[in-house]
């Protein structure tokens, strides 16, 4: 089966093996530091670290000696033959593939803090999985995804009511074009990394940035937008808070200049720290509809008739999007997760990781060619954290793969400025 | 309403691999529910946890086989025999806090990781607990009848990474925790603690919380800890927070309270990051007018200095003497290092001399700096 971006012209994939410790400096970064880090602040969490020390310190231990992988023990809601692939895929830190011992690592966290019991499936899809009564208390990373409180004094909230009813009255095509890199920002400012960062919210129209925005082809996307052709949207999410208010004001922006469908994908578990769950939305969703001012601001995303937020068992797995669509051996074909794009004209790919799921975590070099081997037009819209970039164009950015290893964190430097892009695959 | 919810629980647990068995919170549970629960499923559970949901005995407990892990917390009529946990040769975590339990014998049998007895009598922990050699985690918070010799045995547990004394009453001494050197958080919440001197010795440490701590009021001992992310004061009487200004890694910690001294210190005065974080907390403020000389942070009610007023020197010498000889010593010499060219220069304008006793006298005086400039370094370094 082919896979959904594949290279141009015949080539050998042994050329571009998938990302590990053992070849991959950012990974080797992630595995020493980032994972480590990520457990050490749930340990020093009053209520998780009392409850779950042992079995985290356990988790964090087998970390730092990037040796031996601890089972996963439970399966929170995975068809069987899923469950086996999933659990199966992981031995070795040390030379998983970098996106599988990642995901790993949260399911085995997950575990750890007894989430999973309180995941329950929500009426009438069975599709979507919901935290118990839509409490965050049983999620481990739900202080980063405090948002402020709505109605209150904080001039979070009123800043994006303004910024929302200034832009409405420009053209619809700048307002497109703000929402896109509104929405690009505030992936390079996802809240997981609060307590390395001053973050706030950026608005639309800041172009500070603009020198580090590698790829550009946000024209091209609000073309695509605005097209006769395209009718469904979709977007897969990446960040809570400030992303997510960003991603919504997008949709929001779609709906009410191109009239378009616009679905938004998010996961089911809250995994890598501040990733969107439905959880997420449904709480986020009640608050907006309580106030009406913003319930004005946001009106066309609380309308169900033209946008809605959906969940897929599939991305909470290591599995790419082409496993997605054509399952790989082993694996029943699930027909909710061959729905996921099946009617699309327009796919919004946002952030690092969900990039590296369309590509594949290899080690590709960057201006590789490639080509997409589905209808619908795909862009991606990142901050470039890892070292996974394919298909550039060697007049936009010519950058190669130690360029870009040059250019991500590691131990000497754990903060660099990110590279931005937002690429189309033709 | 019981049997469906248990019924649910037990299908759950079926379904989600058959490993971990959650009971907690299911009310009137009274006894474990052997017979809902087939024999290929109690020889898979390895985690069982029945926390707050009327207990009273551990009856059939010995059917679970494979258990590594048993949680039954907040029974209050659960009597806990030694010889139910002594048969469960895999256990590594167990958590019998606010149990009926008095006798841990049980502890000279299985070799546990992970131990939480909070609210229990702590009078028969000293003789056993010293079994435990490979502990990590130890909650003893609100025990009674705590003595000398718990610390003691405490004191010997090695590996320790976490320990819970918060609410234990009649601990005088806490220098047993400096022979702790894997512990990474320290809870003394309510305690008598006087001062952090343990804290020299604890290289790892990353959190320490001291809430409610009236006797607390110096936090000499922690200076140098740049792993610690996580300082909580809240209701102690520490006002001086010169010894921390330097240990960055408290910023990682700024969102979690406002009681929480997630400060970034590092920085010369003013410090536009700290104002601003002071700011977001919502209920602290500081003194604009001062900012040149000292930030006066105000958290929950209380004023804390940066910058040391002479109560607070004192209070720091008077430690420095209690505690340390080495940096007693330095700290001595750098006192009479930092004088001494003052008595040179004194001496010299009222009497008049050669030459070259002037240099002599001049070469002392630089000497004497340097030496107070090197003396104040491995002071600092010290401490």
């Amino acid at each position: 089966m082919p896979s959904i971006i594949e290279p141009s012209d015949d080539v050998d994939l042994r050329r571009y093996p998938y990302a590990t410790t053992l070849n991959n400096e950012f990974a080797l970064f992630t595995l020493a530091n980032r994972l480590p880090g990520t457990i050490d602040r749930l340990l020093l969490d009053s209520s998780i670290g009392r409850t779950s020390w042992s079995r985290l310190s356990k988790i964090r231990e087998s970390l730092i000696s990037q040796g031996r992988v601890p089972p996963l023990e439970q399966n929170p809601f995975f068809d069987e033959a899923v469950w086996k692939h999933i659990s199966g895929s992981v031995k070795s830190w040390r030379s998983a593939p970098f996106i599988n011992f990642e995901y790993y690592l949260y399911y085995k966290v997950l575990e750890a803090t007894g989430s999973y019991f309180h995941l329950e499936p929500t009426e009438p899809t069975k599709e979507q999985w919901i935290l118990a009564s839509g409490d965050q208390s049983s999620d481990p990373f739900k202080t980063d995804k405090d948002y402020p409180a709505i109605g209150g004094n904080d001039k979070y909230w009123s800043a994006i009511e303004a910024a929302a009813k200034l832009r409405w009255k420009k053209p619809k095509k700048t307002q497109l074009k703000e929402a896109v890199f509104s929405s690009l920002y505030n992936n390079q400012r996802d809240a997981s990394q609060l307590r390395q960062f001053n973050i706030n919210f950026v608005h639309s129209g800041e172009s500070r940035s603009d020198d580090l925005i590698k790829v550009d082809h946000s024209a091209h996307l609000v073309d695509a937008l605005l097209s006769p052709e395209t009718s469904r949207i979709d977007i897969v999410s990446d960040n809570f808070y400030h992303e997510f208010v960003s991603d919504l004001s997008l949709a929001e922006t779609i709906i009410r200049t191109a009239g378009k469908k616009v679905n938004i994908w998010v996961k089911n578990v809250p995994s890598f720290v501040s990733d969107v769950t439905i959880t997420d939305w449904e709480r986020l969703k009640k608050d907006l509809l309580a106030s009406p001012a913003l319930s004005e601001c946001f009106k066309s995303v609380l309308d169900p008739s033209f946008f809605s937020v959906r969940s897929a068992r599939h991305l909470d797995t290591h599995l790419s999007f082409s496993d997605a669509l054509y399952p790989p051996q082993g694996i029943a074909p699930s027909a909710p997760l061959q729905e996921l794009f099946q009617h699309s004209h327009l796919i919004i790919i946002k952030g690092d990781l969900n990039y590296r799921k369309l590509v594949e975590d290899r080690l590709w070099e960057p201006t590789l060619a490639v080509r997409k081997t589905i209808d619908a037009r795909i862009f991606c819209v990142r901050a470039v954290k890892s070292a996974c970039v394919v298909g550039v164009d060697e007049s936009e950015w010519p950058v190669t793969l130690d360029m870009l290893n040059a250019s991500l964190p590691s131990l000497k430097n754990p903060r660099p400025d990110y590279n931005m892009i937002i690429q189309e695959f033709r | 309403m019981t049997n469906v919810a248990l019924d649910r629980r037990i299908e759950q647990c079926r379904t989600s691999g058959g490993r971990v068995l959650r009971l907690s919170e299911l009310p009137d549970l009274r006894s474990l529910p052997i017979e809902k629960l087939s024999k290929p499923l109690r020889a898979t559970v390895s985690r069982l946890s029945a926390r707050k949901c009327g207990l009273e005995s551990l009856d059939g407990l010995e059917l679970f086989t494979g258990l590594v892990e048993l949680k039954v917390s907040d029974n209050r009529a659960l009597k806990i025999l030694p010889e139910v946990i002594a048969s469960h040769q895999k256990l590594e975590i167990l958590d019998i806090s606010s149990t009926d339990t008095g006798d841990f014998s049980f502890l000279r049998f299985v070799d546990l990781d992970y131990l939480s007895v909070r609210g229990l009598s702590l009078a028969a922990l000293a003789a056993d607990i010293r079994h435990s050699k490979t502990i990590r985690f130890l909650d003893v918070s609100g025990g009674r009848d705590w003595t000398p010799d718990c610390g003691e045995a405490i004191g010997t547990l090695t590996s320790l990474e976490f320990i819970d004394l918060s609410d234990v009453e009649g601990i005088v001494d806490f220098s047993f925790l400096a022979s702790l050197p894997l512990l990474r958080v320290v809870r003394l919440d309510g305690t008598q603690v006087r001062d952090l001197r343990f804290a020299k010795n604890l290289p790892l440490l990353q959190g320490l919380t001291a809430r409610k701590t009236l006797n607390l009021r110096s936090l000499s001992g922690i200076e140098g800890h740049k792993a610690l992310q996580l300082l909580d004061l809240t209701g102690s009487a520490v006002r001086d927070l010169y010894p921390v200004r330097k240990l960055e890694g408290l910023a990682g910690g700024e969102s979690k309270s406002p009681g929480l001294l997630g400060l970034r210190l590092s920085e010369p005065f003013p410090e536009p990051r700290l104002a601003a974080m002071i700011k977001r907390h919502g209920d602290a403020t500081h003194d604009e007018t001062t900012k040149t000389k000292a930030i006066q942070v105000y958290l929950e009610g209380g004023p804390y200095r940066i910058r040391r007023t002479w109560d607070d020197l004192v209070l720091s010498w008077k430690f420095a003497l209690q505690t340390d000889a080495a940096v007693t010593r330095d700290a001595s010499l750098k006192l009479v290092a930092t004088f001494t060219p003052f008595l040179i220069a004194s001496v010299m304008a009222l009497f008049p001399m050669d030459f070259l006793w002037k240099v002599f006298l001049y070469v002392v005086a630089f000497a004497c700096l340097f030496a107070a400039w090197l003396l104040n370094y491995r002071v600092e370094k010290q401490k």
